[in-house]
Order: structure tokens, then sequence, then C-alpha cells
């Protein structure tokens, strides 16, 4: 019969003891290394994953490029300045989350993680009411599919496939970053990050700076295609 | 690996710049520069771009093996899209029969540009 008294977890020492690195590196500073450059790998391959619908959009833009301003027009030019507004701020309170990190205050970086997932929620929260606002007005592609301008309706729906496609790929990573700064924020409140180890907060950073990133090439390519 | 701690201090810059950057994105949107509004939208993207890397991102402050792994993931990305848009932007060069051109019945002429 198992010892009721055990705990059924590996035991994790705590923090100020856990300095040690993992058993296949020399030290801390090699592990911290090696989990940097595998971040850095994982999201080049993540340029080129959003690449590929980059490379697809230019294109058809420079094939169509009237129906693509068209297609511009409908969608809402304040909002996606908002999503990019809302996106820097969200950055920005992860990279205080590092230098909290860096510094060792547990209140201030659980503070900091918790509002970057807070105002990256917010995101998701207005980007679905534009999606909303899209199929209320059909132009989610599909049968329903309408559009009342001069561009022939079947180039702008291109554009809306595309739109759809890397905004959507795009808020599925938002999502995915907003359980991982949240997960990290109730890890940090723990205690589990201390000033020898906060690898985690640090890689779970570059993930969402990245993200800003995409979003910031893809504001100015469906938002504001043509001058209004 | 940053190899110095960044101060909070250049992170609120940084973050200044970028906001200022997105107000001049915007404000860029309302005038008509022609054919020059998206080299000024995409000019202003890759400068925020290149903020949040530099600085949020802290590969100003790591080791060269960081930049080339940083670096190396955006060179794919435009060598992918030059070499397709090579593609691309000459077939209208060969005029609206270049597929006659190469799976024509008789000789293959090279086609002049257009």
């Amino acid at each position: 019969m198992p010892d009721a008294t055990l705990p059924l977890v590996a035991f994790e020492p705590p923090p100020e003891q856990r300095t040690a690195p993992a058993h296949q590196f020399d030290d801390m500073a090699q592990q911290t290394e090696a989990a940097h450059l595998g971040m850095w790998l994982f999201l080049s391959t993540e340029i080129l994953f959003f690449g590929g619908l980059f490379a697809a959009y230019t294109v058809y833009r420079v094939t169509w490029p009237r129906a693509f301003a068209a297609g511009s027009h409908e969608l809402m030019m304040w909002a996606g300045a908002a999503d990019t507004a809302i996106l820097l701020v969200s950055s920005f309170f992860v990279a205080l989350a590092v230098h909290a990190a860096q510094t060792g205050s547990r209140r201030l970086l659980t503070f900091c993680l918790l509002t970057a997932a807070g105002i990256g929620a917010c995101f998701l929260v207005l980007h679905g009411y534009e999606y909303y606002r899209d199929f209320a007005e059909h132009h989610v592609p599909g049968k329903g599919f309408r559009f009342e301008g001069s561009a022939p309706d079947n180039k702008v729906q291109l554009f809306f496939i595309l739109y759809f496609c890397m905004t959507g790929l795009h808020s599925l990573h938002v999502i995915i970053g907003v359980a991982m700064l949240a997960i990290m924020a109730f890890q940090a409140n723990r205690g589990k990050f201390s000033t020898h180890y906060y690898n985690p907060v640090e890689i779970g950073g570059l993930y969402w700076h990245f993200v800003d990133t995409v979003w910031v090439f893809l504001f100015p390519l469906f938002y504001l295609i043509s001058p209004r | 690996m940053p190899t110095e701690t960044v101060q909070p201090k250049t992170y609120l810059k940084t973050f200044a710049l970028l906001m200022a950057l997105l107000a001049l994105t915007v404000g860029a949107n309302f005038i008509n520069l022609g054919p020059f509004n998206v080299a000024v939208a995409m000019l202003i993207s890759v400068a925020k771009a290149a903020l949040i890397l530099l600085f949020f991102m802290e590969v100003r402050y790591s080791p060269p093996l960081v930049w080339l792994f940083a670096t190396a993931g955006f060179v794919w990305l435009v060598l992918m899209l030059v070499i397709m848009l090579s593609d691309y932007y000459t077939r209208n060069w060969i005029g609206p029969d270049w597929r006659d051109a190469t799976g024509g019945r008789n000789h293959v002429e090279f086609a002049k540009p257009r």
C-alpha cells in the first residue's frame, strides 16, 4: 500500500535551492543559452509558417490590387489600430515581467504576467467583435458571401479568405499566448521562478513578442491597403 | 540570452516609439501617396518589428549565435518572396500566349519583353 504521506508528484525544491541546471547541462548559463537558441529556432519556423500565407497574399494583391483595396475598405481601420495598440501594451508588460523576474520581485512578476494575459484577452474580444461584424455583413467567404461594390466579388472574396486565414491563424497564436501567460502568472504566484531560474518567463516572452510582430505586419496589409 | 539586464526605462522608450510609429502609419493612410503608400506602411512595419526584436526580445543584448538564428528566418522569407515574385512578375513579359511559347507545335522563338 502506498504511503499516503509521500507526495505523488516529484519533489520540487524551494526556489532558492533550485540553482542547479538540468543534468544534461554544465551550468545555468549553458542551459539558458540552449533554451534561447531552441526558442529562436522555433520562431524561425514560425516565420516561414506565416511566410507561406504572406507569399500567397503578395501574389494575389499584386494581381488584383483594386479588389484588395475594395475589400480593405470594408474592414474597421480604427479597430485594427486598437488591436495593434492592445498588443503593444501587452508586449510591454511581458518585457517588464522579464525585468521583474531578473530582480526577483515575485509580486511585480505575477502582476505583469496577469495584466499581459488580460490585455491579450481584450485583443481576442475586440477581434471576435470584428469577426461578428464581418459575419453580419456577409463578408465571410462561402455561399453567403455578398459584396456590393464596383470590384468583382469573387476577387474580393479571395481577399476575405486570406483575411480570415491569416488573422485566424494569428488569433490562434494569441489564444495559446494568453493561456501560457495565465499559467505562468499562476506559477509565478506559487513561487516557481527565482533570480536563478526564470527561463520560462523569457522564452514565453519571446513567443508573445513574436505574435505581436506578426500583427505589426498584418495590420497595414489588411486594414491600410489604400488611402481613405 | 541577454548578457546584461535591460532597464525598464529602455522598455518604456521602446514602447513610446512603437506607439508613435503606430500613429504615424495610421496617419500616413489619410494621405494619398499613390504607389508609395504601401512602401511607407511596410517601412514603418519593418521599423516596428526591428524595435520589438532588438529591445523587447533583447536580441541587441544577445550573443552572435542568437543574432544568426533571429535573422535566418527573415532571410529565408525574403528569399522565398523574391524568387516567387521573379516568376509572377516576368510572366507578362512573354505576353498572354506564354503557354504556347513552351508547348507549341512548331519551333520555340525567344519572346521579347513587351
